[in-house]
């Protein structure tokens, strides 16, 4: 995706992807098969699940969620949900993340 | 009458009735003639108000008129493939006008219907389909991967009778397919005589069973019409009414959705599972379909408190809000009572063993503080609710004890399973001749003011967003695993939008280190998505107080601990 307008945008929606399906498989003990299957419709996803990837979401890349104005469908996907957060955080937070 | 008695007695009223004890004489519930069966509440309004919706979902619905022709036909379908009244009737199908027909036409036919989960795994929904033994099965497109895996664990024994709601029969391992929609439609539209009174079975839930293996509950039509009867008089329901249809039809509250519906004559609205993820899309469809009764189970209330969907003001043509399934924390009720004032809130209580609901507490003024317990208070017409300590003595107030229920609502019993009814259902001797009391296996107390309380569980039953779970049933799927050695599932109350989550210790039956994410995987083909459980720790040994029992306690304190590592 370049659509992020960053020369790098690739590289750190690659690398959130990797962080993201990270959270899934150790956080929410989710194995989704890749980061383009569909979470909601693949019935891996319930509302308690979709509310603790929010939260840690929120935590992992310090980047605060408006939930009254969320569009729950960004988070259907790994690469959806990566889209999400480097669209907020300009990719800054993969690094960060890397790093820790 | 006795002031202490625990009884109620019909007509219903919104006061609130005096706690009682048991030694007062049984009690009595609203009348219902022992002819009278649940169908012919379609009927009735078929008669009254043939154009007038009695059920929708999106952009479709269907006239009293249309049900009850539509149900006409398939019973008589249903009759002619060769099902006797008293067979049971299941069904695959998803929350749909088509699956409420389905229902009607079950009972018109003399059958008990037998809801599927189309969500459950096949292997388990196999084992509810080996103990129902259902003469027919009935499914549509809609469900065909569903039952072409049922078709598949089931394929060693006769083939399974399904009955196709759509045209395009399919051929499937398992399955034979006795009739399709349009014989259905080829069926005159008129009557069928029944001849089933109101003691015979009207639905089987299957519940989840301790050891395993998925039990079902045996309701009557009498236990139903009771129930409905109480509630469309209290809650003063009648033909305006639009009212939610939200609970799966798994759950015994939809019961109430539906049949509370045809008796008022009022118009039920199913709503779209897909939006229960999407608490803003679930808002909407409460502001669209201009609902005057919503009921739900308490999570999906906190849910959209989570997100703050509810605005101020909101839903205004809401009249009543009702839940039942669990604890609703307090300040959740705050919230709604806050954004939503016009409306009358009304929390439910009772097991499935007792039809929908035993008790009720209509909350009157938005509670003081959020720490304010709410009771699930006084008794429904016809029920009682007893307090009783180990030697069924009432204890005396603001002491807990076990819960039990007499009254109207009470099941016959389980499916086939004379031994758990037994054990869950008592006949005591009472003044006036024995008296059948069922035993729910919560704990609680009578408060000061002479409200029940709902205090915990003196088992392993769980309840997480509405569903009722044992435990057992989980740990039991946990070690047929070939990784597992040994497993312990534990509930963990978190509060706030978690509400009880479920948490499993285990222990990987060989050296090399289990997943968790490949255990829940592996999980999830046997028990259904509710059942899965969101906390996971793997371990050497599981601890075990000094008798040798696994320590239940020092593992939930292991997961409430800040113990848990981050990757």
């Amino acid at each position: 995706m370049t659509a992020l307008g960053r020369g790098d945008g690739t590289s750190s929606q690659r690398q959130v992807e990797e962080r993201v399906a990270s959270i899934f498989l150790r956080r929410l003990h989710l194995d989704v098969p890749d980061r383009d299957t569909d979470v909601i419709d693949a019935g891996l996803l319930d509302s308690l699940a979709l509310v603790q990837l929010l939260a840690t979401l929120e935590r992992e890349f310090s980047v605060s969620m408006d939930l009254e104005n969320l569009d729950l469908d960004d988070f259907r996907t790994v690469s959806s949900t990566a889209r999400f957060i480097v669209g907020r955080t300009g990719g800054s937070s993969a690094h960060e993340a890397l790093g820790g | 009458m006795n002031p202490l008695s625990l009884m109620s007695t019909a007509p219903a009223t919104l006061e609130p009735r005096p706690a009682l004890s048991l030694g007062t004489e049984p009690a009595r519930g609203p009348s219902v003639e022992s002819a009278e069966l649940l169908h012919e509440l379609v009927a009735a309004q078929a008669r009254v108000r043939p154009d007038a919706t009695a059920v929708g979902m999106g952009e479709e619905s269907i006239t009293y008129g249309e049900l009850d022709d539509a149900t006409n036909r398939l019973a008589r379908r249903l009759r002619y493939s060769g099902c006797e009244p008293g067979d049971r009737v299941a069904f695959l199908l998803h929350k749909s006008i088509d699956a409420v027909v389905t229902i009607v036409a079950t009972l018109k036919a003399g059958c008990p219907y037998v809801p599927l989960d189309p969500d459950c795994p096949a292997w388990r929904t196999a084992k509810t389909v080996r103990s129902a033994d259902p003469a027919i099965v009935v499914a549509n497109t809609g469900t065909l991967a569903s039952l072409k895996a049922l078709g598949s664990e089931l394929r060693d024994g006769p083939p399974l009778p399904v009955a196709w709601m759509d045209d395009d029969r399919p051929r499937l391992e398992g399955i034979e397919v006795a009739f399709a929609r349009r014989d259905v439609d080829a069926e005159p539209a008129s009557e069928l005589p029944c001849d089933r009174n109101g003691d015979d079975p009207a639905y089987i839930f299957f519940t989840s069973g301790s050891t395993g293996a998925p039990k079902g509950v045996v309701i009557t039509h009498r236990n139903v019409l009771s129930f409905v009867r109480w509630g469309v008089d209290t809650l003063d329901m009648g033909p305006e009414d639009r009212n939610s249809g939200h609970a799966p039809l798994h759950f015994d509250l939809s019961t109430f959705d539906l049949f509370g519906s045809f008796a008022a004559g009022a118009s039920v609205h199913l709503v779209p599972p897909e939006t229960n993820l999407h608490p803003r899309r679930l808002a909407d469809w409460i502001r669209r379909t201009a609902v005057t009764q919503w009921f739900s189970v308490p999570s999906v209330l906190t849910y959209m408190e989570h997100f703050g969907v509810v605005k101020e003001r909101d839903f205004p043509s809401l009249k009543r809000l009702l839940w039942c399934g669990e604890v609703l924390p307090t300040p959740t009720l705050i919230h709604w009572m806050e954004r939503v004032p016009h409306a009358s809130f009304t929390n439910l209580y009772g097991p499935t063993e007792a039809t929908v609901a035993s008790s009720y507490h209509t909350v009157r003024t938005i509670p003081a503080s959020g720490a304010d317990p709410l009771p699930i208070g006084t008794p429904c017409g016809g029920e009682s609710l007893l307090v009783l300590d180990d030697g069924l003595e009432p204890v005396p107030r603001s002491v807990v004890g076990n819960l039990y229920i007499e009254g109207t609502g009470l099941s016959p019993g389980y499916w086939r399973d004379a031994e758990q009814t037994e054990s869950a259902f008592l006949t005591v001797s009472g003044p006036v001749g024995p008296r059948r009391i069922y035993r729910t296996g919560d704990l609680a107390r009578v408060g000061d003011d002479g409200l029940v309380y709902f205090v915990g569980r003196n088992d392993t039953q769980v309840k997480c967003r509405g569903h009722r779970i044992e435990l057992g049933e989980i740990e039991a799927a946990l070690c047929s695993l070939d990784a597992v050695r040994e497993a312990a599932v534990v509930a963990l109350h978190e509060g706030g939008f978690e509400g009880t989550v479920l948490a499993c210790a285990v222990v990987p039956a060989h050296d090399e280190a289990a997943e968790p994410a490949q255990l829940r995987r592996d999980l999830s083909q046997l028990v259904p998505p509710y059942m899965l459980p969101s906390r996971w720790r793997v371990e050497n040994e599981l601890p075990r107080n000094r008798n040798g029992k696994v320590d239940r306690r020092r593992i939930q304190e292991d997961f409430a601990g800040p113990k848990e590592k981050n990757p």
